[in-house]
Protein backbone atom coordinates (compact mmCIF):
# COMPACT_ATOMS: atom_id res chain seq x y z
CA UNK A 1 0.00 0.00 0.00
CA UNK A 2 2.72 2.39 0.99
CA UNK A 3 4.82 2.05 -2.26
CA UNK A 4 1.46 2.37 -4.26
CA UNK A 5 0.22 5.33 -2.39
CA UNK A 6 3.85 6.84 -2.35
CA UNK A 7 4.43 6.38 -6.14
CA UNK A 8 0.28 7.72 -6.83
CA UNK A 9 1.25 10.81 -4.73
CA UNK A 10 5.01 11.23 -6.65
CA UNK A 11 2.82 10.98 -10.45
CA UNK A 12 0.41 13.53 -8.46
CA UNK A 13 2.92 16.22 -8.35
CA UNK A 14 4.67 15.70 -11.32
CA UNK A 15 1.39 15.67 -13.58
CA UNK A 16 0.76 19.08 -11.76
CA UNK A 17 4.48 20.73 -12.38
CA UNK A 18 2.91 22.22 -15.65
CA UNK A 19 0.47 24.09 -14.36
CA UNK A 20 1.60 25.62 -11.30
CA UNK A 21 5.00 26.69 -12.98
CA UNK A 22 2.35 28.31 -15.59
CA UNK A 23 1.08 29.89 -12.43
CA UNK A 24 4.78 31.07 -10.81
CA UNK A 25 6.34 32.15 -14.06
CA UNK A 26 2.86 34.74 -14.44
CA UNK A 27 3.36 35.50 -10.67
CA UNK A 28 6.74 36.17 -11.20
CA UNK A 29 6.18 38.50 -13.99
CA UNK A 30 2.88 40.45 -12.95
CA UNK A 31 4.20 40.95 -9.14
CA UNK A 32 5.87 44.80 -7.96
CA UNK A 33 8.94 44.69 -10.07
CA UNK A 34 9.79 48.06 -9.35
CA UNK A 35 11.13 48.64 -12.79
CA UNK A 36 9.15 51.94 -13.86
CA UNK A 37 7.04 51.13 -16.73
CA UNK A 38 7.12 47.15 -16.66
CA UNK A 39 4.24 46.08 -16.18
CA UNK A 40 2.97 47.36 -19.23
CA UNK A 41 5.73 45.29 -21.47
CA UNK A 42 6.33 42.43 -19.45
CA UNK A 43 6.24 39.31 -21.61
CA UNK A 44 3.04 36.81 -21.33
CA UNK A 45 4.76 34.01 -19.69
CA UNK A 46 1.33 32.24 -19.91
CA UNK A 47 1.46 32.51 -23.63
CA UNK A 48 4.83 31.16 -23.57
CA UNK A 49 3.74 28.83 -20.98
CA UNK A 50 0.38 27.05 -22.44
CA UNK A 51 2.38 27.07 -26.12
CA UNK A 52 5.35 25.10 -24.85
CA UNK A 53 3.42 22.59 -22.40
CA UNK A 54 0.40 22.11 -25.39
CA UNK A 55 3.07 20.94 -27.91
CA UNK A 56 5.18 18.91 -25.12
CA UNK A 57 2.46 17.42 -22.94
CA UNK A 58 -1.16 18.84 -23.50
CA UNK A 59 -2.11 15.81 -21.40
CA UNK A 60 -1.16 17.57 -18.47
CA UNK A 61 -2.32 20.99 -19.02
CA UNK A 62 -5.65 20.45 -20.10
CA UNK A 63 -8.14 23.17 -21.32
CA UNK A 64 -10.13 23.45 -18.27
CA UNK A 65 -6.78 24.23 -16.32
CA UNK A 66 -5.56 26.52 -18.88
CA UNK A 67 -9.33 28.43 -18.62
CA UNK A 68 -8.39 28.39 -15.14
CA UNK A 69 -5.19 30.05 -15.73
CA UNK A 70 -6.75 32.45 -17.71
CA UNK A 71 -8.71 33.65 -15.42
CA UNK A 72 -6.40 33.72 -12.46
CA UNK A 73 -4.48 35.90 -14.96
CA UNK A 74 -7.05 38.27 -16.06
CA UNK A 75 -8.25 38.87 -11.79
CA UNK A 76 -4.62 39.43 -10.82
CA UNK A 77 -4.23 42.17 -13.78
CA UNK A 78 -7.65 43.25 -12.95
CA UNK A 79 -9.03 42.61 -16.39
CA UNK A 80 -12.29 42.17 -16.95
CA UNK A 81 -12.36 37.81 -16.34
CA UNK A 82 -12.95 35.73 -19.24
CA UNK A 83 -10.09 37.74 -21.73
CA UNK A 84 -7.05 36.04 -21.38
CA UNK A 85 -9.10 32.74 -20.72
CA UNK A 86 -10.26 32.91 -24.19
CA UNK A 87 -7.25 33.53 -25.80
CA UNK A 88 -5.20 30.96 -23.81
CA UNK A 89 -7.58 28.02 -24.14
CA UNK A 90 -7.92 29.14 -28.06
CA UNK A 91 -3.71 28.48 -28.37
CA UNK A 92 -3.83 25.89 -26.57
CA UNK A 93 -6.68 24.04 -29.04
CA UNK A 94 -4.73 24.83 -31.79
CA UNK A 95 -1.28 24.02 -30.88
CA UNK A 96 -2.49 20.86 -29.12
CA UNK A 97 -4.34 19.74 -32.28
CA UNK A 98 -1.35 20.80 -34.72
CA UNK A 99 0.95 19.16 -32.66
CA UNK A 100 2.30 16.14 -34.99
CA UNK A 101 4.17 18.90 -36.76
CA UNK A 102 5.67 20.08 -33.54
CA UNK A 103 6.98 16.37 -31.70
CA UNK A 104 10.10 16.19 -34.04
CA UNK A 105 10.38 19.56 -35.42
CA UNK A 106 14.05 21.80 -34.94
CA UNK A 107 13.99 24.64 -32.62
CA UNK A 108 13.91 27.12 -35.28
CA UNK A 109 10.43 25.73 -36.60
CA UNK A 110 8.80 25.39 -33.40
CA UNK A 111 9.74 29.34 -32.53
CA UNK A 112 8.35 30.40 -35.67
CA UNK A 113 5.28 29.25 -35.07
CA UNK A 114 5.52 30.69 -31.19
CA UNK A 115 5.34 34.37 -33.03
CA UNK A 116 2.41 33.69 -35.14
CA UNK A 117 0.77 32.64 -31.76
CA UNK A 118 2.09 35.27 -29.41
CA UNK A 119 0.79 37.65 -32.73
CA UNK A 120 -2.56 36.28 -32.93
CA UNK A 121 -3.07 35.94 -29.05
CA UNK A 122 -2.09 39.34 -27.88
CA UNK A 123 -4.04 40.71 -30.76
CA UNK A 124 -6.53 38.89 -29.44
CA UNK A 125 -6.66 40.26 -26.51
CA UNK A 126 -6.24 43.41 -27.41
CA UNK A 127 -9.02 43.25 -29.71
CA UNK A 128 -11.34 41.84 -27.27
CA UNK A 129 -10.11 44.49 -24.57
CA UNK A 130 -11.38 46.94 -27.22
CA UNK A 131 -14.75 45.81 -27.78
CA UNK A 132 -15.40 45.02 -24.25
CA UNK A 133 -14.42 48.92 -23.67
CA UNK A 134 -15.73 50.09 -26.83
CA UNK A 135 -12.09 52.03 -27.28
CA UNK A 136 -9.39 50.88 -29.57
CA UNK A 137 -6.53 51.25 -27.11
CA UNK A 138 -2.83 52.38 -28.21
CA UNK A 139 -0.93 49.38 -29.72
CA UNK A 140 2.08 50.51 -29.07
CA UNK A 141 2.77 48.92 -26.06
CA UNK A 142 1.20 45.91 -27.31
CA UNK A 143 3.85 45.53 -30.34
CA UNK A 144 6.45 45.80 -27.28
CA UNK A 145 5.08 43.41 -25.23
CA UNK A 146 4.80 41.28 -27.82
CA UNK A 147 8.23 41.72 -28.86
CA UNK A 148 9.63 40.91 -25.27
CA UNK A 149 7.49 37.57 -25.71
CA UNK A 150 9.37 36.77 -28.11
CA UNK A 151 12.58 37.44 -27.19
CA UNK A 152 11.87 35.48 -23.78
CA UNK A 153 10.47 32.65 -25.54
CA UNK A 154 13.97 30.71 -26.12
CA UNK A 155 14.81 31.43 -22.28
CA UNK A 156 11.58 30.16 -21.30
CA UNK A 157 11.57 27.35 -23.51
CA UNK A 158 14.93 25.33 -22.44
CA UNK A 159 14.01 26.08 -18.77
CA UNK A 160 10.41 24.30 -19.21
CA UNK A 161 12.30 22.06 -21.55
CA UNK A 162 14.70 20.88 -18.69
CA UNK A 163 12.12 20.38 -16.15
CA UNK A 164 10.23 18.32 -18.51
CA UNK A 165 13.31 16.24 -19.49
CA UNK A 166 14.53 16.24 -15.80
CA UNK A 167 11.53 16.59 -13.53
CA UNK A 168 8.00 15.57 -15.07
CA UNK A 169 9.42 12.94 -17.32
CA UNK B 1 -20.04 -3.37 -6.30
CA UNK B 2 -18.28 -4.05 -9.95
CA UNK B 3 -22.08 -3.70 -10.88
CA UNK B 4 -22.18 -0.14 -9.46
CA UNK B 5 -18.84 0.61 -10.83
CA UNK B 6 -19.73 -0.59 -14.29
CA UNK B 7 -23.05 1.55 -14.24
CA UNK B 8 -20.36 4.47 -13.30
CA UNK B 9 -18.49 3.63 -16.10
CA UNK B 10 -21.70 3.59 -18.00
CA UNK B 11 -22.78 6.66 -17.30
CA UNK B 12 -19.31 9.04 -16.90
CA UNK B 13 -17.40 7.89 -20.12
CA UNK B 14 -19.73 9.18 -22.54
CA UNK B 15 -20.08 12.11 -20.38
CA UNK B 16 -16.75 12.72 -19.71
CA UNK B 17 -16.08 12.19 -24.18
CA UNK B 18 -19.19 14.49 -24.79
CA UNK B 19 -17.10 16.89 -22.47
CA UNK B 20 -13.91 16.84 -24.48
CA UNK B 21 -15.71 17.00 -27.09
CA UNK B 22 -17.29 20.31 -26.46
CA UNK B 23 -14.67 21.38 -24.17
CA UNK B 24 -13.84 24.44 -26.18
CA UNK B 25 -17.40 25.45 -27.13
CA UNK B 26 -18.05 25.41 -23.09
CA UNK B 27 -15.55 27.39 -22.21
CA UNK B 28 -15.59 30.62 -24.94
CA UNK B 29 -19.22 30.53 -24.37
CA UNK B 30 -18.64 30.34 -20.59
CA UNK B 31 -15.83 33.09 -20.62
CA UNK B 32 -18.48 35.06 -23.36
CA UNK B 33 -21.31 34.71 -20.76
CA UNK B 34 -18.30 36.06 -17.96
CA UNK B 35 -17.53 39.23 -20.20
CA UNK B 36 -21.43 40.01 -20.64
CA UNK B 37 -22.13 39.71 -17.35
CA UNK B 38 -19.59 41.77 -16.35
CA UNK B 39 -20.28 44.27 -18.70
CA UNK B 40 -23.94 44.83 -17.90
CA UNK B 41 -22.76 44.80 -14.27
CA UNK B 42 -19.35 45.24 -12.92
CA UNK B 43 -20.49 43.44 -9.95
CA UNK B 44 -21.85 40.41 -11.29
CA UNK B 45 -18.93 38.45 -10.32
CA UNK B 46 -17.17 40.12 -8.29
CA UNK B 47 -16.71 37.42 -5.27
CA UNK B 48 -14.81 35.34 -8.23
CA UNK B 49 -12.49 38.01 -9.11
CA UNK B 50 -11.79 38.94 -4.73
CA UNK B 51 -11.42 35.62 -3.74
CA UNK B 52 -8.64 34.97 -6.79
CA UNK B 53 -6.92 38.43 -5.74
CA UNK B 54 -7.25 37.08 -1.98
CA UNK B 55 -5.83 33.23 -2.83
CA UNK B 56 -2.47 35.03 -4.50
CA UNK B 57 -1.88 37.60 -2.82
CA UNK B 58 -0.02 36.62 0.14
CA UNK B 59 2.52 35.07 -2.84
CA UNK B 60 3.05 38.61 -4.32
CA UNK B 61 3.14 40.01 -0.89
CA UNK B 62 6.25 37.43 -0.25
CA UNK B 63 7.38 38.50 -4.14
CA UNK B 64 7.38 41.72 -3.58
CA UNK B 65 9.30 42.08 -0.18
CA UNK B 66 13.07 41.62 -1.75
CA UNK B 67 12.48 43.73 -4.09
CA UNK B 68 11.34 46.10 -1.50
CA UNK B 69 14.24 45.09 0.34
CA UNK B 70 16.39 46.29 -2.63
CA UNK B 71 15.04 49.43 -3.47
CA UNK B 72 15.50 50.36 0.41
CA UNK B 73 19.23 49.24 0.26
CA UNK B 74 19.89 51.46 -3.18
CA UNK B 75 18.52 54.07 -1.54
CA UNK B 76 19.74 54.08 2.02
CA UNK B 77 23.18 53.74 0.31
CA UNK B 78 22.73 56.55 -1.73
CA UNK B 79 21.27 58.99 0.97
CA UNK B 80 24.97 57.90 2.70
CA UNK B 81 26.43 59.71 0.01
CA UNK B 82 24.64 63.02 0.13
CA UNK B 83 24.04 62.91 3.95
CA UNK B 84 25.57 66.39 4.46
CA UNK B 85 23.75 68.31 1.99
CA UNK B 86 20.29 66.35 3.22
CA UNK B 87 20.90 67.60 6.84
CA UNK B 88 21.57 71.19 5.84
CA UNK B 89 17.96 70.62 3.64
CA UNK B 90 16.34 69.41 6.07
CA UNK B 91 17.36 71.55 8.96
CA UNK B 92 15.95 74.61 6.65
CA UNK B 93 12.74 72.91 6.03
CA UNK B 94 12.18 72.32 9.85
CA UNK B 95 12.89 75.94 10.36
CA UNK B 96 10.18 76.74 7.31
CA UNK B 97 8.18 73.95 8.88
CA UNK B 98 8.13 75.20 12.65
CA UNK B 99 7.23 78.90 10.89
CA UNK B 100 4.15 77.42 9.61
CA UNK B 101 3.09 75.40 12.74
CA UNK B 102 2.45 78.65 14.85
CA UNK B 103 0.48 79.96 11.94
CA UNK B 104 -1.44 76.30 11.81
CA UNK B 105 -1.83 76.52 15.32
CA UNK B 106 -3.65 80.23 15.29
CA UNK B 107 -5.84 79.49 12.33
CA UNK B 108 -6.68 76.29 13.77
CA UNK B 109 -7.71 78.46 17.21
CA UNK B 110 -9.63 81.08 14.92
CA UNK B 111 -11.37 78.28 13.04
CA UNK B 112 -12.37 76.33 15.88
CA UNK B 113 -13.91 79.96 17.70
CA UNK B 114 -15.96 80.70 14.60
CA UNK B 115 -17.36 77.14 13.79
CA UNK B 116 -18.51 77.21 16.94
CA UNK B 117 -20.13 80.68 16.91
CA UNK B 118 -21.96 79.34 13.42
CA UNK B 119 -22.69 76.17 15.59
CA UNK B 120 -21.29 73.84 12.24
CA UNK B 121 -20.90 69.91 13.26
CA UNK B 122 -17.41 68.61 12.46
CA UNK B 123 -17.79 67.25 8.52
CA UNK B 124 -16.02 63.94 8.94
CA UNK B 125 -14.61 61.28 10.97
CA UNK B 126 -11.34 59.71 9.11
CA UNK B 127 -8.58 57.11 9.97
CA UNK B 128 -6.08 55.81 7.69
CA UNK B 129 -4.90 52.09 6.98
CA UNK B 130 -1.62 52.12 5.69
CA UNK B 131 -0.47 49.30 2.44
CA UNK B 132 2.07 47.78 0.43
CA UNK B 133 1.75 48.30 -3.39
CA UNK B 134 2.04 43.82 -4.48
CA UNK B 135 1.27 44.35 -8.16
CA UNK B 136 2.60 47.33 -9.83
CA UNK B 137 0.02 49.66 -11.79
CA UNK B 138 -2.08 47.66 -14.50
CA UNK B 139 -1.87 46.70 -18.02
CA UNK B 140 -2.59 48.83 -21.29
CA UNK B 141 -6.13 48.46 -20.96
CA UNK B 142 -6.44 49.16 -16.73
CA UNK B 143 -4.92 51.61 -14.43
CA UNK B 144 -5.23 49.50 -11.26
CA UNK B 145 -2.99 48.29 -8.11
CA UNK B 146 -3.30 45.46 -6.03
CA UNK B 147 -2.67 46.65 -1.87
CA UNK B 148 -2.07 44.09 0.90
CA UNK B 149 -4.77 45.36 3.36
CA UNK B 150 -8.15 43.80 3.04
CA UNK B 151 -11.54 43.73 4.92
CA UNK B 152 -10.03 42.64 7.81
CA UNK B 153 -7.56 45.60 8.49
CA UNK B 154 -10.75 48.08 7.98
CA UNK B 155 -10.67 48.53 4.29
CA UNK B 156 -13.81 49.01 2.21
CA UNK B 157 -14.99 49.42 -1.45
CA UNK B 158 -15.46 53.21 -2.79
CA UNK B 159 -13.04 54.52 0.02
CA UNK B 160 -10.16 57.02 -1.07
CA UNK B 161 -6.19 55.79 -1.28
CA UNK B 162 -3.56 58.18 -1.11
CA UNK B 163 0.16 58.51 -2.00
CA UNK B 164 2.38 61.76 -1.33
CA UNK B 165 -0.39 63.76 0.39
CA UNK B 166 -2.11 63.10 -3.13
CA UNK B 167 -5.67 61.13 -4.09
CA UNK B 168 -3.95 57.70 -6.06
CA UNK B 169 -7.75 56.19 -6.53
CA UNK B 170 -10.82 54.65 -5.09
CA UNK B 171 -10.73 50.81 -3.60
CA UNK B 172 -12.26 49.32 -6.19
CA UNK B 173 -12.16 45.53 -5.02
CA UNK B 174 -11.78 44.80 -0.87
CA UNK B 175 -11.12 41.65 -0.37
CA UNK B 176 -10.07 40.13 2.98
CA UNK B 177 -6.67 40.36 2.75
CA UNK B 178 -6.24 42.18 -0.34
CA UNK B 179 -7.80 45.03 -2.04
CA UNK B 180 -7.71 46.70 -5.66
CA UNK B 181 -7.46 50.50 -6.28
CA UNK B 182 -8.52 52.07 -9.38
CA UNK B 183 -6.36 55.02 -10.05
CA UNK B 184 -7.45 57.92 -10.48
CA UNK B 185 -5.71 57.71 -14.29
CA UNK B 186 -8.00 54.95 -15.47
CA UNK B 187 -10.68 55.82 -17.98
CA UNK B 188 -13.42 54.96 -15.97
CA UNK B 189 -12.46 56.85 -12.90
CA UNK B 190 -14.95 59.50 -12.57
CA UNK B 191 -13.82 62.27 -9.08
CA UNK B 192 -15.87 65.23 -8.22
CA UNK B 193 -13.41 67.56 -8.01
CA UNK B 194 -13.01 71.79 -7.91
CA UNK B 195 -10.21 73.79 -8.98
CA UNK B 196 -9.00 75.42 -5.86
CA UNK B 197 -8.33 79.12 -6.83
CA UNK B 198 -11.67 79.55 -8.50
CA UNK B 199 -14.19 77.39 -6.80
CA UNK B 200 -15.37 76.31 -10.10
CA UNK B 201 -16.17 72.37 -9.98
CA UNK B 202 -15.85 69.79 -12.13
CA UNK B 203 -15.35 66.02 -12.82
CA UNK B 204 -11.99 64.12 -13.26
CA UNK B 205 -11.39 61.63 -15.26
CA UNK B 206 -8.28 59.30 -16.49
CA UNK B 207 -6.52 59.16 -19.67
CA UNK B 208 -5.06 56.23 -18.89
CA UNK B 209 -1.28 57.18 -19.01
CA UNK B 210 -0.11 59.34 -16.45
CA UNK B 211 -2.67 62.36 -16.33
CA UNK B 212 -6.27 63.50 -15.69
CA UNK B 213 -8.84 65.69 -17.95
CA UNK B 214 -11.03 67.62 -16.19
CA UNK B 215 -14.58 67.45 -17.91
CA UNK B 216 -18.48 69.67 -17.44
CA UNK B 217 -16.73 73.15 -17.70
CA UNK B 218 -17.77 75.83 -19.60
CA UNK B 219 -15.54 77.42 -22.25
CA UNK B 220 -15.26 80.66 -19.98
CA UNK B 221 -14.59 78.74 -16.99
CA UNK B 222 -11.54 76.99 -19.26
CA UNK B 223 -10.13 80.65 -20.35
CA UNK B 224 -10.67 81.67 -16.53
CA UNK B 225 -8.06 78.31 -15.71
CA UNK B 226 -4.47 79.47 -15.35
CA UNK B 227 -1.31 76.79 -15.41
CA UNK B 228 -0.36 75.31 -11.78
CA UNK B 229 -4.33 76.01 -10.99
CA UNK B 230 -4.73 73.17 -7.72
CA UNK B 231 -7.65 70.57 -8.15
CA UNK B 232 -8.26 68.76 -5.04
CA UNK B 233 -11.68 66.76 -4.75
CA UNK B 234 -14.75 68.29 -3.69
CA UNK B 235 -16.72 65.92 -1.78
CA UNK B 236 -19.40 66.09 -3.78
CA UNK B 237 -21.44 62.66 -2.84
CA UNK B 238 -20.47 62.40 0.33
CA UNK B 239 -17.54 59.56 -0.77
CA UNK B 240 -14.33 61.55 -0.68
CA UNK B 241 -13.61 64.17 1.72
CA UNK B 242 -13.22 67.27 -0.03
CA UNK B 243 -9.71 68.92 -0.19
CA UNK B 244 -7.45 66.01 -0.95
CA UNK B 245 -5.11 67.14 -4.00
CA UNK B 246 -5.74 65.28 -7.18
CA UNK B 247 -2.73 66.98 -9.19
CA UNK B 248 -2.04 71.07 -10.85
CA UNK B 249 -3.24 72.31 -14.51
CA UNK B 250 -0.50 71.44 -16.70
CA UNK B 251 -2.17 72.65 -19.82
CA UNK B 252 -5.12 73.69 -20.94
CA UNK B 253 -5.83 72.62 -25.19
CA UNK B 254 -8.94 74.05 -26.29
CA UNK B 255 -11.58 72.34 -24.21
CA UNK B 256 -8.71 69.48 -23.12
CA UNK B 257 -7.97 70.52 -19.50
CA UNK B 258 -4.98 68.04 -18.38
CA UNK B 259 -3.86 67.74 -14.59
CA UNK B 260 -0.91 65.86 -13.62
CA UNK B 261 -0.69 64.64 -10.35
CA UNK B 262 3.04 64.67 -7.98
CA UNK B 263 2.39 61.06 -7.72
CA UNK B 264 5.09 58.94 -9.40
CA UNK B 265 2.91 56.36 -10.88
CA UNK B 266 6.19 54.09 -11.88
CA UNK B 267 7.04 54.34 -8.47
CA UNK B 268 4.18 53.81 -5.83
CA UNK B 269 5.15 51.47 -3.33
CA UNK B 270 2.88 52.34 -0.13
CA UNK B 271 -0.67 53.56 -0.17
CA UNK B 272 -2.70 55.09 2.42
CA UNK B 273 -6.77 54.24 2.57
CA UNK B 274 -9.04 56.56 4.09
CA UNK B 275 -11.50 55.59 5.87
CA UNK B 276 -13.67 58.19 5.68
CA UNK B 277 -17.52 58.40 7.02
CA UNK B 278 -20.17 61.57 6.89
CA UNK B 279 -21.80 61.67 10.04
CA UNK B 280 -24.74 62.08 8.41
CA UNK B 281 -24.62 58.86 6.84
CA UNK B 282 -23.44 57.10 10.28
CA UNK B 283 -25.62 54.90 12.27
CA UNK B 284 -27.49 56.44 14.67
CA UNK B 285 -26.58 59.87 13.36
CA UNK B 286 -29.48 62.75 13.72
CA UNK B 287 -30.24 61.94 10.13
CA UNK B 288 -31.25 58.65 10.68
CA UNK B 289 -33.01 59.41 13.77
CA UNK B 290 -34.98 62.05 11.91
CA UNK B 291 -35.62 59.05 9.61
Amino acid sequence: MGYEFWGRINQLARGAIPFLLSVLLMLIFISSTGIPGFVKVAPSMTIISVYFWSISRPELLPLYLVFGLGLIEDALIGEPLGIQAIVLVLIAYTVSTQRHFFTFAPFGYIFSSFILAAAAGLGMNWLVNSLYYWEFWDITPLLVKAAMTVIFYPVVHWLLHKVDKNIVS
Amino acid sequence: MRRRSGTFARVATPLKSWFQRFALTLMILTAGALLIVQRINPDGIYFVRVTIVDTFSPVLTAMTTPVTAGRELINNVRSYGSLRAEVLELREKLRFTERWEQVARTLEGENRRLWSQLHVTQDLRTDFVSARVIRDRGSSYVQSVLINAGREDGVKRGQAVLSSYSLAGRILDAGQGSSRVLLVTDINSRIPCILERSGVPAIAVGDNQNGVRLIRLTPDEIRDISLGDRVVTSGAGGVFPAGFEIGIVQETVGDQVIVVSNINWDRLEFATVVNFEHPDLLPGSAFETLQ
